[in-house]
């Protein structure tokens, strides 16, 4: 046996220092092993390659062998994308591989929600507009924010795409991306109280995107493997340190959202002995985060606990809408389990408190996506989702300007128009 | 008759698969039904739903499962252009469902090894996303001011009924789910506050649900499923595929160091994906597909091979394939050699594994240089780029 170890050549250290989940197989595909890129794992004598497959859908590829007898020191595998797989900016790397992969969105429906349609290929200063909103937007207690504060603009490419930087703190935040005249839509951010969030509005096939990544990569990775059903990939991933919710409750680590990824993926992949008592931590210790409540909902009835359950979910509501989809879907099929079925045991539920709690998140779960991994919908008034489009005639203080980015007519050098709000370069 | 497969008695205490198979086509009280209601909510008979689930119902039999096939309940009710079906299993009416579904979650309860398999192919509509409510036979059956869906039943009840519990402790803890209906959200279902389907079953607290029990929904919320008319669904014809080798993957080698294939739950997740997509635009189709439930990772079947990949190569610039000499060679088999001008994009189909891909200029031809790249080809295809500037 030989002792390898990996080492991933990305542009950025961001994703260099990623544990990302690798296989090594032989030549005609026969799995060997699987492993994070930061183990070491033991090879007996062959030929073999690595192999991994990020979010963005490409691949990594790397051949070694193992001699007989196999060198005392560990063999360094390194894996780097080809150069046509490479992003088109450093800047842009992170959301380049991690972002949604190309294949799952050709091979699906388009996906309508997180777009604004096509109509806007011709924007002009004035028709795209990008607000802020922070609070709970389940009982209508949410206020706007000053976008133009709130948001850093880090880089773009002039009427292609823009990224910004959202700062850390503790509030739920939404942005909304207004076309007059045309659909609204929502999108919670992944702020982590320790570092952020990132938002990218990117113009596609005529069509914009809003966009949102955590800053902590190796969940935003796991996120999105865990969202498209990659359960074997998903599987590996979430034994990475980086998001190991028990570990980051133990040392006191302020990134809950991290830790709510890290739970929502074993959730998907169905091993809750890996849950143990850390989503009731995260429940009682993030008292503003409504995946909190619907991890820990979710995670007492795959125990059986229905009654503790249904008090978990309810305080969902109280919170405001849960950041990442799968705890709002958690929520409202559990709620319409136990609003519809008799229960037998001896843990009654109650319910009519079940549809109660029910009543106040459906509107969201009509018009939300699971397979957006990030929650999203439409609608002008964040309390009241519906596909109605804004008024053709729209202005709104503190707002964004993305029309003025989004210019075909704007010039080249998006510097030359100076930035949308304060830049911080990059 | 819905038992069409019982081989209980061989396997005797051993684990094994139990199925249950259905598949409507013929729908009496919908639009074109002998006994049609007033307003059918747009609903018409289907053509190819049962023929559909027969074709699962003789793949499954035919196929390696991970333990032996025990039980095979079928429950169909063809149309008249699916005259052939008529008579082999039991209508699938609410109360025939009710029965065998009970049936089968009790063999299912016998072993913790065991599998189920459950494929529902017909009609179906939707309360919100996330939701599917499987119609059956007799849906809408008078009189009219009967509930809504109560010969309908819910995909969440009937996982959640088939879940680990004090009373059946040692149910199966691989359950694999196929939805093949439309779950379009009629504008009727808005005129009553939350609709509920029949209860197949009442749901009992306790016990740790630690299943695999993955759910692959054939089309997304408000979207309508499609078929090949009188012959099958697409998402039949893209699972059955996939079923047979385009889904396959290393399973990793036995104790004697042979290769094992199969199909996964990642892998027939992929490749289902792809597939589809591919049906969709070869036949015109607008069928989507998409999966949900728990995605512990497990196998579905064995394979007696590797799969064969369709692997599409582009250059780029395509023009440097007028002057550049390409080999593809690796994975213990014959280098394919293509001398300029080839043909472009190059198309293969070759077996899973690890390629090496050289271009070269020979004499040179600036700006284009020479190139080496290490690919892998997955199943069930790939597109593979090689940028030459």
């Amino acid at each position: 046996m030989a002792r390898v170890t990996f080492r991933l050549d990305f542009k950025t250290i961001e994703l260099s220092s990623l544990d990302l989940p690798i296989e090594v197989r032989k030549p005609n595909a026969t799995l060997i092993a699987t492993a994070l890129s930061s183990e070491t794992i033991d090879v007996p004598p062959g030929a073999y390659y690595a192999t991994t497959r990020l979010p963005g859908g490409q691949r990594l590829v790397a051949p070694f062998e193992i001699a007989e007898p196999p060198a005392t020191q560990p063999l360094e595998v390194v894996l780097a994308p080809d150069p046509e797989d490479a992003s088109a900016h450093e800047w842009e790397e992170v959301s380049h591989f991690l972002g949604r992969r190309s294949v799952q969105q050709s091979a699906a429906r388009p996906l309508r929600a997180g777009r604004i349609a096509s109509a806007a290929r011709q924007v002009s200063p004035g028709a795209l507009h990008l607000r802020v909103f922070s609070g709970n937007v389940v009982r209508h207690q949410y206020v706007p924010e000053p976008a133009t504060q709130i948001l850093q603009q880090v880089l773009g490419d002039q009427a292609r795409l823009v990224q910004f930087e959202v700062p850390s703190g503790t509030k739920l935040l939404f942005a909304q991306l207004v076309q007059p005249g045309g659909p609204v839509q929502n999108l919670a951010l992944p702020v982590s109280p320790e570092a952020g969030a990132q938002l990218i509005i990117c113009q596609r096939d005529g069509e914009f995107r809003m966009e949102a990544h955590l800053k902590n990569h190796a969940a935003d990775m796991l996120l999105q493997y865990s969202s498209y059903g990659a359960a074997s990939t998903a599987t590996v991933a979430s034994r990475s340190e980086a998001v190991d919710g028990e570990r980051l409750l133990r040392d006191k680590t302020t990134d809950p959202i991290a830790a709510a990824v890290g739970a929502y993926c074993i959730l998907r992949i169905g091993d809750v002995t890996r849950l143990h008592d850390w989503t009731q931590h995260l429940r009682e210790r993030f008292a503003w985060m409504p995946d909190g409540a619907a991890i820990h909902g979710e995670h007492l009835a795959r125990m059986g606990s229905h009654a503790a359950a249904l008090d978990a979910f309810a305080e969902v509501p109280v919170r405001g809408l849960p950041i990442l989809a799968d705890g709002l879907f958690y929520a409202v099929e559990r709620l319409k389990l136990y609003a519809s079925r008799t229960w037998k045991g001896q843990d009654p539920v109650d319910g009519r408190r079940a549809q109660s709690v029910l009543d106040e998140l459906q509107p969201f779960a009509l018009l939300m996506r699971r397979q957006r991994p990030i929650s999203a919908y439409p609608g002008l008034d964040l309390s009241v989702p519906d596909t109605k489009a804004a008024a053709s005639v729209f202005t709104s203080a503190g707002s964004i300007d993305l029309g003025k980015w989004f210019d075909p007519g704007a010039p080249d050098d998006p510097t030359s128009s100076g930035p949308l709000v304060g830049s911080r370069g990059g | 008759v819905s038992l069409l497969h019982d081989a209980r008695a061989a396997i005797g205490a051993n684990p094994g698969c139990h199925a249950l198979i259905i598949g409507v086509s013929e729908y009496p009280y919908l639009g074109g039904g002998q006994q049609a209601v007033a307003d059918p909510w747009g609903m018409d008979q289907l053509t190819s739903t049962a023929s559909t689930a027969y074709k699962v119902f003789e793949w499954l039999t035919a196929a390696r499962l991970p333990v032996p096939l025990a039980t095979c309940r079928v429950l169909l009710s063809p149309s008249p252009s699916e005259a052939h079906l008529a008579g082999i299993a039991d209508h699938a009416t609410f109360d025939n469902v009710f029965q065998e579904a009970h049936a089968w979650r009790a063999d299912a309860s016998s072993h913790p090894s065991n599998v189920t398999f459950f494929y529902f192919a017909g009609h179906g509509v939707q309360r919100s996303k996330e939701d599917a409510v499987l119609c059956l036979r007799d849906f809408r059956q008078p009189p009219a001011t009967a509930p809504a869906l109560r010969r309908a039943i819910d995909v969440a009840t009937l996982c959640g009924g088939m879940s680990p519990s004090p009373t059946q402790d040692n149910i199966a803890r691989k359950q694999f789910y196929f939805i093949d209906a439309c779950r379009v959200n009629p504008d009727q279902l808005g005129r009553f506050t939350a609709p509920q389907t029949a209860a197949l079953w009442d749901l009992e607290s306790g016990g740790q649900d630690d299943r695999s029990a993955p759910v692959f929904y054939a089309s997304v919320s408000n979207h309508t499923a499609g078929a090949i008319p009188g012959a099958q669904t697409l998402f039949s014809k893209a699972l059955l595929a996939c079923l047979t080798g385009d889904a396959g993957d290393s399973l990793g080698e036995d104790a004697a160091g042979n290769p094992e294939w199969g199909v996964t739950v990642q892998s027939l997740n992929e490749a289902l994906q792809l597939r589809v997509d591919e049906l969709n635009r070869d036949l015109g189709g607008d069928q989507s597909y998409t999966i949900g439930g728990l995605l512990k990772p497990a196998t579905l079947c064995l394979l007696d091979q590797p799969p064969l990949v369709d692997v599409t190569l582009t250059v780029d610039p395509e023009a440097a394939s007028q002057v550049s000499r390409l080999v593809i060679r690796g994975n213990g088999q014959a280098p394919r050699v293509y001398n300029p001008p080839f043909v472009h994009p190059v198309g293969e189909r070759l077996a899973a594994g690890s390629y090496g891909i050289e271009l070269t200029f020979n004499p040179p031809a600036p700006p284009y240089v020479d190139q080496t790249r290490f690919k892998e080809a997955r199943a069930p295809r790939i597109s593979w780029k090689v940028k030459v500037v």
